[in-house]
Parts: structure tokens; C-alpha cells; sequence
């Protein structure tokens, strides 16, 4: 039983993290190709659909290494809280969400000397980065959420 | 036989084939992160040094004390002390030119000053320049000097790192090269002299982390600047124009992503020449010495990533061709100058960076 939540919770986490590494890409694209729009360069439709692709596939190698880690250490926050401190559960996976990446960001920052993710510059750019990691802790807590549970 | 020799040609192009016609010999060890380099009249040398001293080289022995009463330097990432240029009529005044970070962590600028050389002191110090706005990152400062067969001064900016869409506006000196009297007056004839929307001491824009400016023989300005990941640029620069970062790039974003989709666009100049994947070309030189004859005319860039020193040969504004030439010393190779003997001086870019001298192979040097 002990092994079959085990899976249920690693096949949710990876199929959280694939949603929440393709919701940042394709946000993360639209912020850049706004900035490039702001230069006064048209962007067609078809330049979007290529440069988002283009990003999905790019950021592969980078970032897994903010996601990956962020998520994992959130999550684990947000089911000992849940633990020891009660509460709705949903909303421990969406705060846990919200805060992991633009932690994650900051530290990465912190270490490099400068923003690692350019999407992510602006407060607003930040915003809706740490808005794509709380979608994932809501997709997580409803795709580990016991049948008939009510949080 | 001459079909074997058309198809080893480019192979020769591309490889150090002047191995065997220079030696290299170490002139000053124990550097720290030397940047730049001049060479004095009375054949004494001064070098900067990121970590903020200038440093004496004389008779080739590294004098121990550096020159006194430098301004306070900000040291941090890619900030320091960086280039360093002599007045042409430095043998009567003692004139020179200095850039360096100024400030702090969260308020920090490219300054630039001119002060007189006095004996081991820098005295008379003026600030002819320092960028605005403000920037709180510790990056892509550019930091370069030349100045222009009308004395006027240019000084590459780069764009802080996390400002690279101010390069665009011209309301700040974020990705600019920007023209200055010796005084830090403003000439009357830059591009945007008049223009209640733009600083008028701005040359050029759309520049990343320019850190290599050159005024040639012939009056032509040449700057050199980092890409990103790839789309490091050689550009020929001409006043009031936009040479298009972040808008247009031949490069990638670190993370893999574009910075823009664009390569081209209207309005926006193109690069003479650019290098994907990245060689980060750091110093620039034109050479016009004794000691390699065949050199004359030539370019010579240094370069960080690739750890060599290009040579670029160009016929009317194009690049012909390009030789990779010292990239068997393995070394993060920060500028390239000729000293006044006609040989080349490297500076290598390390905790413990060396002033290396190449002369021709053979001769008494």
C-alpha cells in the first residue's frame, strides 16, 4: 500500500513538473517577445508559435535545475506543515507553490550575480513565474489527493 | 600537388601555424586579474589590476608598491579597475585615463577620470564621466577607452546585466559608447546633441558588454562585445546608430532561451563579423609594429573563452580571414597591445596573471 502512495506521489511530482516547466517556458517567451515588441519589432503569430517551441526545447538545459529542486523542497514543507500544523491542505501545496520558484530564483541570484532567469527580472515577470509554480501545488495537492478527501 | 596545398590551406589558416616564428616569455608574474596595460615613454609599463591597483613594470621587474592615490575602486564580480589609456602628449603633461566601478553593492557606476602621473602618485584628478543611472548588479560594465584623432574621448558602457533593455533607450548610458572631451565636456557634434530624449554624449547604442574599443589607423572605430551564449560582435561603429541589442542577436539567452527571435531588423546595424559559439573577446589592438611585418593592418583581439588572441585580416570594412594564434598557452587571455618595440604584450586573465611578451622567433628581444 506503503509503495503504491510512493508511486502515486513520484508520478505526480514528474507530471507536476513537466505543467509547471512548460507554464514558465511559455510564459517566460511571451514576457521576452513583449520586451522585443517594445523595441517596435513586429512579432507575428507564427514568430510566436516558433519562439515558444524554440524556448520549450532550449530551457531544457537549464530549467529542470530551478524547478526540480524548488518544487521538491516546497512540497516537502508544505506535507510536514500539513503534518504538524494542520490546516487545508490544498492551500499548503498553492503557498508551497507560489513562494518555491521565486526563492529558488532568488538564491540562484544570489550565487550568480545576476538574474539566472530574464523572464524573471521584473516584479511582474517574477509574479507570474511564482504564479506558474502555485498552478503546480495545486495540480500536485489534487493529484495526490486521497479519493473522497476533502483536503 | 597544388590541389593538396588548396585543400591544406584552410587547415593552415586555422591552426597557430606561428608557432614556430615567435617565443613567448613571461615579462611580470603575479597579477591579479590584469586588465590593461600602457607602456611609458621612459619604457616603464603600468597595468591595472581588476582587484583595483595599478601596478609598475620597470626594466621587467613588477614594483611591488602600486601607484598611490588611486580613487576609491568598488571591487566585486566584473567590476574593478579596468582600462587604462595614456594622453598622446603624456611625455609633457603625464595625462592619463583610468576606468573603474564606483560605488557600492546597490549604487554602482563606470566612472572614468584623468589624472597626472607623479612619480609613484596619481595627482589632479578629475571624473570626466560617470554612467547613469545607477545599477545595483556587478556585471557587464564594458569599461573600454580610445580616443579619437580629435582628442575626443570614447568609453564603452555595457549594459549592467539585468538592464539590457535600457541598451535601446537612449535616457541612460546602459549599452552605449559615449563620446566626451578630455574634460568631460560634451562636443557639440554627437549624434544626439539637442534631443530633449536622449543624453547627448551618446555615440552609439544597443551594445551588450562592449570590451573592446579601437580607433584605427585610418579613423575607423571598431568595438568589439560580448554575446550571450554566441553572437559575440565585431562592429564598425558610425555616430547615432543602433547596433540592436537585446532586440537583435546572433546569440542565446544562458538559460537556452531566445533573447530575441530576431537577427535583423530595420534600423538596426549589423556586425561586421560575429562568433557563435562565443570567444568572449576582451582586448583589441590594430597592429602597426616592426616585429611582424605580415601583421600590419591586422586586428588583434583577445579572447577570454576561446584563450587565444585572433587575428583578423580585413580588406576595405570585411573580415578575410581569421588565424587563431596563441591558444597553446591555454590562458584566459584578457588584452593584446604592442609596446613601442613593436612586440606583442598578452595579459592573462587569472588570480595570478602574467604580462607575457611575443617577439618574433630569433630575435634579440
Amino acid at each position: 500500500m506503503k509503495i503504491k502512495k510512493f508511486i502515486k506521489v513520484v508520478t505526480a511530482f514528474i507530471a507536476v513538473l513537466f505543467a509547471v516547466y512548460l507554464l514558465i517556458s511559455i510564459v517566460g517567451t511571451q514576457i521576452v517577445l513583449a520586451e522585443v515588441k517594445s523595441f517596435g519589432l513586429a512579432v507575428s503569430l507564427s514568430d510566436r508559435i516558433a519562439a515558444t517551441l524554440h524556448d520549450i526545447v532550449g530551457l531544457a538545459e537549464m530549467l529542470p535545475w530551478l524547478i526540480v529542486p524548488a518544487l521538491l523542497v516546497a512540497f516537502i514543507v508544505a506535507a510536514l506543515g500539513k503534518r504538524f500544523m494542520g490546516g487545508n491542505r490544498t492551500y499548503w501545496y498553492l503557498a508551497a507553490g507560489l513562494t518555491s520558484l521565486p526563492a529558488g530564483l532568488i538564491l540562484l541570484e544570489l550565487v550568480l550575480g545576476g538574474a539566472p532567469y530574464a523572464a524573471a527580472r521584473t516584479g511582474f515577470g517574477l509574479s507570474l513565474i511564482a504564479l506558474c509554480g502555485m498552478a503546480g501545488g495545486w495540480l500536485f495537492a489534487r493529484l495526490t489527493q486521497k479519493r473522497g478527501a476533502l483536503n | 600537388m597544388k590541389t593538396i596545398l588548396r585543400l591544406c590551406l584552410p587547415l593552415l589558416l586555422l591552426n597557430p601555424l606561428y608557432a614556430a616564428d615567435y617565443r613567448i616569455e613571461s615579462i611580470a608574474t603575479g597579477l591579479s586579474h590584469p586588465w590593461a596595460i600602457a607602456f611609458l615613454p621612459d619604457g616603464d609599463m603600468l597595468v591595472t589590476e581588476r582587484s583595483g591597483q595599478l601596478r609598475r613594470i620597470t626594466n621587467g621587474e613588477l614594483k611591488q608598491e602600486p601607484i598611490a592615490n588611486l580613487p576609491e575602486v568598488y571591487v566585486a564580480g566584473q567590476g574593478g579597475l579596468l582600462d587604462i589609456i595614456l594622453d598622446p602628449g603624456f611625455e609633457t603633461n603625464r595625462r592619463l585615463y583610468l576606468s573603474y566601478s564606483s560605488g557600492r553593492k546597490n549604487a554602482n557606476a563606470l566612472r572614468v577620470i584623468s589624472a597626472s602621473l607623479e612619480g609613484n602618485r596619481l595627482e589632479n584628478i578629475h571624473a570626466l564621466f560617470t554612467s547613469i543611472p545607477l545599477r545595483d548588479t556587478a556585471n557587464h560594465y564594458g569599461g573600454r577607452l580610445a580616443l579619437m584623432p580629435d582628442q575626443t574621448l570614447l568609453i564603452s558602457v555595457g549594459e549592467g546585466f539585468d538592464y539590457r533593455e535600457r541598451a535601446q533607450s537612449l535616457d541612460n548610458h546602459f549599452g552605449k559608447l559615449i563620446r566626451v572631451n578630455k574634460d568631460g565636456t560634451v562636443p557639440e557634434n554627437n549624434p544626439f546633441t539637442g534631443r530633449d530624449d536622449a543624453l547627448p554624449e551618446i555615440w552609439s547604442y544597443g551594445h551588450r558588454n562592449p570590451q573592446g574599443l579601437l580607433v584605427s589607423r585610418d579613423g575607423t572605430v571598431w568595438l568589439h562585445e560580448h554575446g550571450p551564449r554566441g553572437g559575440d560582435e565585431l562592429n564598425e561603429i558610425n555616430p547615432g546608430k543602433n547596433y540592436g541589442w537585446p532586440a537583435i542577436t546572433h546569440g542565446m539567452d544562458y538559460t537556452g532561451a531566445y533573447v530575441s527571435p530576431f537577427t535583423k531588423a530595420p534600423g538596426m546595424e549589423q556586425p561586421v563579423v560575429y562568433w557563435t559559439p562565443s570567444i568572449a573577446p576582451s582586448g583589441f589592438y590594430e597592429y602597426q609594429g616592426d616585429a611582424f611585418q605580415g601583421w600590419r593592418g591586422n586586428l588583434l583581439i583577445a579572447t577570454l573563452a576561446e584563450r587565444s588572441v585572433r587575428r583578423l585580416v580585413l580588406d576595405q570594412g570585411k573580415v578575410l580571414s581569421q588565424v587563431i594564434l596563441f591558444s597553446e598557452l591555454g590562458q584566459r587571455i584578457r588584452e593584446v597591445q604592442a609596446g613601442p618595440d613593436g612586440n606583442l604584450y598578452l595579459l592573462t586573465d587569472s588570480e595570478e596573471g602574467e604580462v607575457l611578451r611575443v617577439s618574433p622567433a630569433g630575435s634579440g628581444s
